[in-house]
């Protein structure tokens, strides 16, 4: 496909665009206005095609389908390139059917494997057929990573080939609709160690608990602004999982992950956060709001946190703590404490965690005033009875 | 901190070690470490740490304060190590390929995984003579680009899990380097890219690749060009042309052979016929204007470039399904015929039956299809050229068919009146597109031959419209003459 490159200059980029999209451009091109003369020699024909199928596959498939047009080397060798990445500002030329270019660009491709699969649509361009057939392709040729971050339908179907499948490591799903899970008989995901669950709607939750039994080598769970209809209790159970992002406001968690080193628990009521003894725990991220009549379950995240080498506390926390006493127990691992204030008196609240943390080395307090942020950061370096 | 750095001794501050443990830029830390390893210098070593740890308390910083406490942690337990470890550090011996030999510390160029492997295969690399030598692809000044990179991301081992997690937190300043380690020319970038892939460092390869990645992201295929000096080979024609297959596909030899034989045989049958065109006024306008009198002020038709504009097989389709759909509403029988014609040589099977040209997308998605193209000119959408690898099977008995299929429309092309009329009432009926193609070939020669093909067919259309109320047999009269 030869899209004359004026076309595609005027496309801006999409807006939630991976970090890799801020572009170093100053510098290529600085570069060229240095080294103008005829004679310099073309550095990039010199890799071989792998690299560039490497490099490319970092470029949104649109732009990696131009590269056609850049010289004879580079006519096929978009054809070879691994990852699959549709954004959402594809041209539409004289009302062709979008899916028959993508349809074609299946075809045309030589390699035959698809490694990352990354869709992101806010418009009518991608139907959901099309993601569904897109899905299938990909997953029957060895899907590493899929992307998806669509937002216009109602009710989303994958294709059950996806929850079987044996290749997938990074799986991304973000809706803003229901999906339905109902349909799909068994969840096995042998090799699955990111997933990342956002913005969704479920029915109910026994499709999520069956989801999270079907994937045992998990490292990464992000479960953010998940939504379901029953707000029964669900636990986490998963014995190699790593790294836990939790943002959940109506339901009972129970996380049960003995392996975990990075905890971040967002906008969750503390009551419904059971959080058993975490020992290998490394950064934990603490954002739950809680009345002061519940201590108990305050202690017992705090018990089941106090492994920890770091802890943030955020507003809502600390605002609570800060009236309240009650058991905390001792961090002793804690060496970088983090606390965000906001105008109340906290010195009470300050000297009690320092008599609790007795290895600390770096406190870091972050205070926020209604008008402007001020931060202001003291490290001791001598042990905390120093201090007071 | 001045006043800090004054007070040291001067012989101190000369011999600096490099800083191998260090990653922080500071001048100080590294006098530090340095005195910290000289055992007669502890007491006064812990003194100065002291007191430079309440300097850069006082001064809010924290990195460095933590890099410092780090350091003086890690030195004051183990400071007999430490005096012992600068004799025991071992040395690697590389080789580059212009020659030049260069010892670097284990650690740091065991980091490379393909260094990693000849040490341990081969036992390479521990004195001068039997230096490792390196890919081609690596010369001495990106050899010392890339040992920074190890020297920077080798990480030793951790004794207790504080350490650990300063050590992770040592990753944000991993991405800081990072970042201002990519920042060089792309043509550098590209000499480091190689030389990485090829010593198997796939962390920094990674890292290039992105770096390259951005670099390329966002322009134009003439902006591209230019960054990277690639050569513009590629012809006007070709840049606008889809993508041909290139591995040799026995179907497609046979289908240009198929062509090719198929405009010998109209030639020749044009040849005949050459005496009965000469009678008939010399229509010069262009194809297009042709057609576009035809339909009416319908469509956008442009001059010859249009020809140069190649449509495949789906795209066919898809026009077909547009154009069928776009004038569905207009009850007209004069003028839908035309607007299906499509001129060529080769006559699809499919295409005589497919009444309903919406199910030939999901007909034609099992056949391999090729890329379409997207003219940045103008192109007469009721106009369509196929190119000539076409896809579809084209084994022999196909192939019969398909000469069975010219035969038929050659013969339509000069029926008698009656007969065409037939024909054009049930393709009415059935609101067929006659769907017809035309290959072209880069080169006026063919255009001209098959231009008057073309001018034959639509001069015969013209006729049925003109005459299509006028009494039959008059008309049969003229066009068989034609």
């Amino acid at each position: 496909m030869a899209i004359g490159g004026s076309v595609l200059s005027c496309f801006c980029l999409f807006p939630f665009s991976v970090s890799r999209k801020d572009k170093s451009q100053s510098s290529g091109r600085s570069s060229s206005f240095r080294l103008s003369n005829s004679e310099e020699v073309d550095r990039i024909s010199s890799l071989p095609d792998e690299v560039i199928c490497h490099i490319l596959s970092f470029i949104p498939t649109k732009e990696v389908v131009t590269t056609s047009v850049l010289s004879t080397r580079w006519r096929t060798l978009w054809t070879s390139v691994l990852a699959l990445d549709f954004e959402d500002n594809w041209p539409c030329f004289f009302n062709t059917n979008f899916a028959s270019i993508v349809g074609s660009i299946l075809d045309q491709r030589r390699a035959k494997s698809i490694n990352r699969l990354c869709i992101h649509n806010h418009n009518k361009s991608f139907s959901i057929e099309l993601i569904g057939t897109l899905v299938s392709t990909a997953v029957a040729q060895n899907l590493q990573e899929l992307d998806l971050f669509c937002y216009y339908y109602l009710e989303v179907t994958l294709p059950n080939i996806l929850f079987t499948c044996k290749t997938i490591s990074i799986l991304k799903l973000s809706f803003g609709s229901t999906i339905n899970l109902n349909g799909v008989s068994s969840i096995h995901l042998p090799s699955l160690k990111v997933l990342h669950l956002y913005l969704l709607y479920l029915a109910d939750d026994e499709p999520v608990m069956r989801f999270f039994s079907g994937c045992p080598i998990l490292e990464e769970l992000c479960y953010e602004e998940v939504k379901s209809n029953n707000s029964t209790s669900f636990k986490i159970c998963m014995p190699l999982l790593k790294k836990l992002h939790l943002k959940c406001h109506d339901k009972r968690v129970q996380i049960v992950t003995p392996s975990l080193e990075y905890l971040q628990v967002q906008e969750t009521k503390v009551c419904d956060t059971l959080v058993c003894n975490l020992p290998n725990l490394i950064k934990t991220h603490v954002d739950i709001y809680f009345d002061k009549c519940e201590q108990e379950y305050v202690s017992k995240l705090f018990n089941g946190i106090h492994h920890t080498n770091f802890l943030e506390l955020s507003t809502y926390t600390t605002e609570v703590l800060a009236d309240s006493s009650f058991g905390f127990p001792e961090f002793h691992n804690l060496v970088h404490l983090k606390l965000c204030l906001s105008t109340i008196d906290y010195c009470f609240l300050i000297q009690l965690m320092l008599t609790k943390c007795p290895k600390l080395q770096i406190l870091d307090i972050d205070k926020v005033y209604e008008e402007s942020a001020e931060r202001k950061r003291t490290l001791p370096t001598t042990p905390v009875p120093k201090l007071s | 901190m001045e006043e800090v750095v004054a007070r040291l001794n001067i012989t101190w501050f000369i011999a600096i070690a490099p800083p191998a443990l260090s990653f922080s830029t500071g001048l100080v830390e590294t006098v530090l470490m340095r005195m910290l390893l000289d055992l007669s210098l502890e007491s006064r070593a812990i003194s100065f740490c002291e007191e430079y740890l309440k300097c850069l308390y006082l001064s809010c910083k924290p990195k460095a304060l933590k890099n410092t406490y780090n350091l003086c942690l890690f030195s004051m337990s183990e400071v007999a190590m430490a005096v012992v470890k600068p004799e025991m550090k071992s040395y690697i011996w590389l080789q580059t390929v212009d020659g030049s030999i260069q010892q670097v510390e284990e650690e740091v160029a065991m980091f490379c995984p393909m260094i990693c492997q000849e040490v341990l295969q081969t036992g390479m690399g521990s004195s001068k003579t039997y230096a490792i030598s390196l890919p081609h692809r690596v010369n001495p000044a990106i050899l010392g680009l890339i040992l920074d990179y190890c020297r920077f991301h080798q990480v030793p081992g951790h004794s207790n899990k504080i350490n650990e997690y300063l050590s992770v937190l040592r990753l944000k300043e991993r991405k800081t380097f990072d970042e201002k380690f990519i920042r060089m020319d792309t043509k550098k970038l590209c000499e480091l890219t190689s030389a990485a892939d090829s010593l198997q460092l796939k962390p920094l390869v990674d890292l290039t690749s992105r770096a390259l990645a951005r670099i390329i992201e966002g322009k134009t295929p003439e902006e591209i060009r230019e960054t990277f000096h690639l050569p513009d080979d590629l012809t006007e024609e070709e840049k606008l042309e889809p993508l041909r297959n290139i591995t040799d596909d026995p179907r497609i030899r046979l289908l240009n052979r198929l062509y090719a034989r198929k405009r010998k045989e109209l030639k020749e049958r044009k040849k005949l016929k050459d005496v009965e065109i000469e009678e008939e006024p010399k229509d010069e306008r262009s194809l297009e204007d042709l057609l576009s009198f035809i339909n009416g002020a319908d469509g956008d038709m442009k001059g010859t470039r249009a020809n140069k504009n190649k449509k495949k097989n789906r795209r066919r389709k898809d026009q077909a399904k547009d154009l069928s759909s776009k004038n569905a509403n207009e009850n007209n029988k004069v003028r839908l015929l035309p607007q299906h014609i499509r001129l060529g040589l080769n006559l699809l099977p499919s295409a005589f039956h497919n009444v309903n040209f919406d199910n030939s997308l999901e007909a034609s998605a099992s056949k391999p299809s090729r890329m379409q193209t997207f003219p940045t000119v103008n192109f007469s959408p009721k106009f369509e050229f196929i190119d000539g690898d076409v896809d579809d099977d084209l084994d022999p008995a196909m192939k019969e068919e398909l000469d069975r299929e010219v035969e038929d429309f050659a013969r339509r092309l000069n029926s008698d009146w009656p007969e065409r009329m037939q024909i054009l009432s049930l393709s009415q009926d059935r609101r067929l597109g006659l769907l017809v193609v035309l290959r072209y070939d880069s080169g006026l020669r063919a255009k001209q031959a098959v231009m008057p093909i073309i001018e034959r067919v639509i001069y015969g259309y013209r006729l049925l419209i003109r005459d299509s109320e006028a009494v039959a047999d008059n008309s049969t009269s003229k066009v068989s003459g034609s």
